[in-house]
């Protein structure tokens, strides 16, 4: 009898030690998997093999192989210099040798055609061709496609790149969405942070508890309310607020997120700012209206500054809140991705281009958003980590 | 000059005159001084001795009365910025709560007249009973999957741990954890539980990332109630002679139920608002789910197609409503949380 209760107690110690390593596994496993998907378009190119796509084209010989029926890829050497198409088009058949010169600059000309085939040859995206001759009917056009591997795209190119353009041009700069993410960032806890630090003292340190008590609720349902929701009310008021105020051909703006976001920073800011000032010893509070100094010199000169890096803590962590806000600022800034000259532009944000594009993103675009994840991710990391040593400081502090 | 302005008032003899006299001198430096505020009130008190003896002359009642007129402008000064910045704060606090009604009547004002039985409940073709079934589902799987690993890890917290690497590394975890913006959650949701894991674009999928994502709030708020309960509840326990299994299963979990309950109710809230992961996790289809493997769409996703895509009159009606129904369950979890919270801590005072 005793003994099996010991066992289970010592069962059930090393059970919930075992479910407790639950969360630091979760956390490696979000790292890891994100970087490891995130960092593949910096570290691979897109296929090993030159790949061709025929469309109704029974059979078709790719340098003297043929291929009947091939419902797939092709895949051709990545070292050939030829490649010799051989098929039947409307009863003739016919051979086409193009050349491969992958020593060219532009990639555009690395494949050259014969000369009477010009006329039928297409460049639709970057690093793709397409050859399409007339079939027997109308509507059944004979069609050969031939895709190149993207090479390993260069991070520098990635961070610092303008041009966003990830269908056609195959084009992964992301400057202009950390751009924006910054300025509506800044621009939010411009706004937001003295709004927060005005309205905390006041909470916390001259309003009776009761009353705290219900404007702290208050500022509760604030935090609590879906970032949708703030998303459609932007979208119903102040988008057109600031279509008309500042007469702009829109007004899904830059200014339109940013006020969303100053408001979502508040709860934030607001609630930890009052924690960390009633964490302050109240014989400080004492000590100092002893000396003669009033109530409000006592707030703001003695417990606020004895506060100082738990409220940087609160900013820092709105600061990550309006990092990381996706929908509502999907529904208000207007998302295209350029750099913002005015407040009315339209900008886009890098969370916004990860919710915006993973519905039909596809092949190395769907990795260049994980891509956009690390570089989120980092972000908040480096935050976390400021929050954490100030953090330890202010129970040091205290 | 400040000082010197104090001295001149120091020395003019007729008390009767100081009414109007401090009127004026408050007047005039205040808007000299005004930089230098942070020094006034200290300055004339330190000047008290000093100019006190240099008019040995005047009478007691001349003497005392400019040192308490120069420190009831020191005080007036004073009061006058504290005032300000006293109204600064009042308005900032409006200010917010302005913003969070303005927030608040707009949608349910606009939303409450479009809300019906039949718009909740039936299967008509506007109906949200589609969206509220996935929104359940997804509720349901992702706190079955998150209660008992944090309450478990909030247990070993409070109840086993010391203070070793393991747990900072731990505690660490949950912070960073805490911490991650959602949008992340649903990139690692899509990339593990649906590509790798195939589940595909499932409410299974999503809860799983869910839960992950629920798990910091539950762990911190059971071992913020695991806290409040006194060590003497305990010790009493183990005095008996129970094992330590024993003691958490008969008295420290039945203590901290409030907590465990609370921190449920939050961690609904957080479920039912959150759209991000959701959109890449659960995907978007708009009929009823027949199980949890199969796409849905919650009541954020709804709006936010609604909102993005809305052409009709009636399309606003309907996001206005599902915007009425999220905001009143918002209020709902925290009307619930506050007044187990204040139950709560009634309990354990007796």
């Amino acid at each position: 009898m005793k003994n099996t209760r010991l066992a289970t107690d010592t069962f059930f110690r090393y059970l919930i030690r075992f479910v407790s390593l639950f969360s630091v596994l979760a956390l490696a496993a979000m790292l890891l998997f994100v970087f490891v998907q995130g960092a593949e378009p910096f570290l691979t190119p897109t296929s090993d093999s030159i790949r061709l796509v025929a469309q109704n084209i029974p059979a078709i010989t790719v340098n003297g192989t043929e291929y009947v029926n091939h419902s797939t890829f092709i895949p051709v050497d990545l070292d050939s210099t030829e490649l010799r198409l051989e098929f039947v088009n409307r009863g003739q058949p016919l051979v086409i040798p193009v050349q491969i010169n992958n020593e060219v600059e532009k990639v555009e000309d690395r494949l050259s055609f014969p000369a009477e085939y010009a006329g039928a040859t297409t460049y639709p995206e970057a690093y793709t061709w397409m050859l399409k001759l007339p079939g027997t009917i109308v509507g059944l056009e004979q069609s050969v496609t031939i895709l190149f591997p993207e090479p390993p795209y260069n991070f520098f190119s990635f961070l610092g790149g303008q041009a966003w353009r990830p269908t056609h041009l195959k084009l992964y700069g992301i400057l202009t969405m950390i751009v924006a993410t910054i300025i509506s960032t800044f621009g939010a806890v411009l706004i937001g942070v003295p709004l927060a630090l005005l309205a905390a003292v006041l909470i916390g340190e001259f309003m009776p508890r009761r009353l705290a008590a219900i404007v702290r609720s208050g500022i509760d349902l604030l935090a609590g309310i879906p970032s949708v929701v703030y998303g459609f009310f932007g979208l119903m008021i102040i988008v057109p607020l600031v279509q008309r105020m500042f007469d702009a051909p829109s007004g899904s703006s830059l200014i339109s997120a940013i006020f969303i976001l100053s408001v979502m920073v508040l709860p934030t800011i607001v609630a930890i700012t009052i924690t960390s000032l009633q964490a302050v010893p109240r014989s400080w509070r004492e000590a100092s209206l002893a000396v003669g100094a009033s109530k409000m010199q006592t707030a703001w000169r003695v417990v606020f500054p004895a506060a100082r890096s738990g409220i940087l803590a609160g900013i820092i962590l709105g600061v990550s809140r309006a990092i990381g806000e996706t929908m509502a600022v999907i529904l208000v800034a207007g998302n295209s991705p350029q750099f913002p000259t005015a407040f009315t532009d339209s900008v886009r944000t890098l969370t916004a281009t990860i919710a915006l594009e993973m519905g039909y993103a596809q092949g190395r675009h769907s990795q260049m958003l994980f891509s956009v994840g690390i570089v989120l991710f980092i972000m908040i990391l480096i935050l976390n980590t400021i929050v954490l040593r100030l953090k330890k400081h202010l129970t040091k502090g205290l | 000059m400040a000082t010197k302005k104090n001295n001149d008032r120091l020395t003019r003899p007729d008390p009767a005159a100081s009414s109007p006299a401090a009127k004026t001198a408050a007047a005039k430096p205040a808007a000299a001084t005004q930089v230098a505020t942070g020094a006034e009130a200290g300055k004339p008190s330190a000047k008290q001795p000093a100019a006190g003896p240099a008019n040995p002359a005047d009478s007691g009642q001349a003497a005392l009365s400019p040192l308490h007129e120069l420190r009831r402008l020191a005080r007036r000064r004073r009061d006058r910025k504290d005032r300000l910045l006293y109204g600064l704060m009042v308005f900032a606090t409006i200010v917010i709560f302005a913003v969070l009604a303005w927030i608040l009547v707009y949608i349910v004002a606009n939303g409450i007249g479009h809300l019906s039985f039949d718009f909740v409940f039936s299967r008509a073709e506007n109906s949200i009973l589609p969206m509220l079934v996935t929104t359940m589902y997804l509720v349901l799987v992702s706190l079955a999957v998150a209660l008992p690993i944090g309450i478990t890890t909030a247990l070993y917290l409070n109840e086993y741990s010391k203070n070793t690497r393991g747990v900072r590394l731990l505690r660490l975890a949950i912070e960073t954890l805490a911490g991650i913006p959602s949008i992340l959650y649903g990139l690692f949701g899509l990339l593990f539980f649906s590509r790798i894991m195939g589940f595909g674009q499932s409410i299974i999928a999503g809860a799983l990332t869910l839960s992950i994502m629920i798990l910091p709030v539950i762990i911190r708020t059971t071992e913020e109630s695991l806290k409040t309960i006194p060590l003497a509840f305990r010790e009493g326990s183990l005095a008996l002679g129970t094992t330590k299994w024993q003691t958490i299963r008969k008295v420290v979990l039945p203590s901290a139920l409030p907590g465990i309950v609370t921190a449920s109710i939050l961690a609904i809230g957080r479920v039912v608002g959150e759209a991000a992961p959701v959109l890449l996790t659960v995907g978007i289809a708009k009929n009823l789910p027949k199980s949890i493997f199969q796409s849905g769409r919650t009541l954020t996703i709804h709006l936010y197609y609604l909102t993005k895509e809305a052409i009709h009159a009636e399309d606003f009606h309907i996001a206005f409503a599902t915007a009425t129904i999220l905001v009143i369950f918002v209020i709902i979890v925290n009307a619930s949380t506050r007044l187990i919270a204040s139950r709560f801590t009634k309990n354990m005072e007796h």
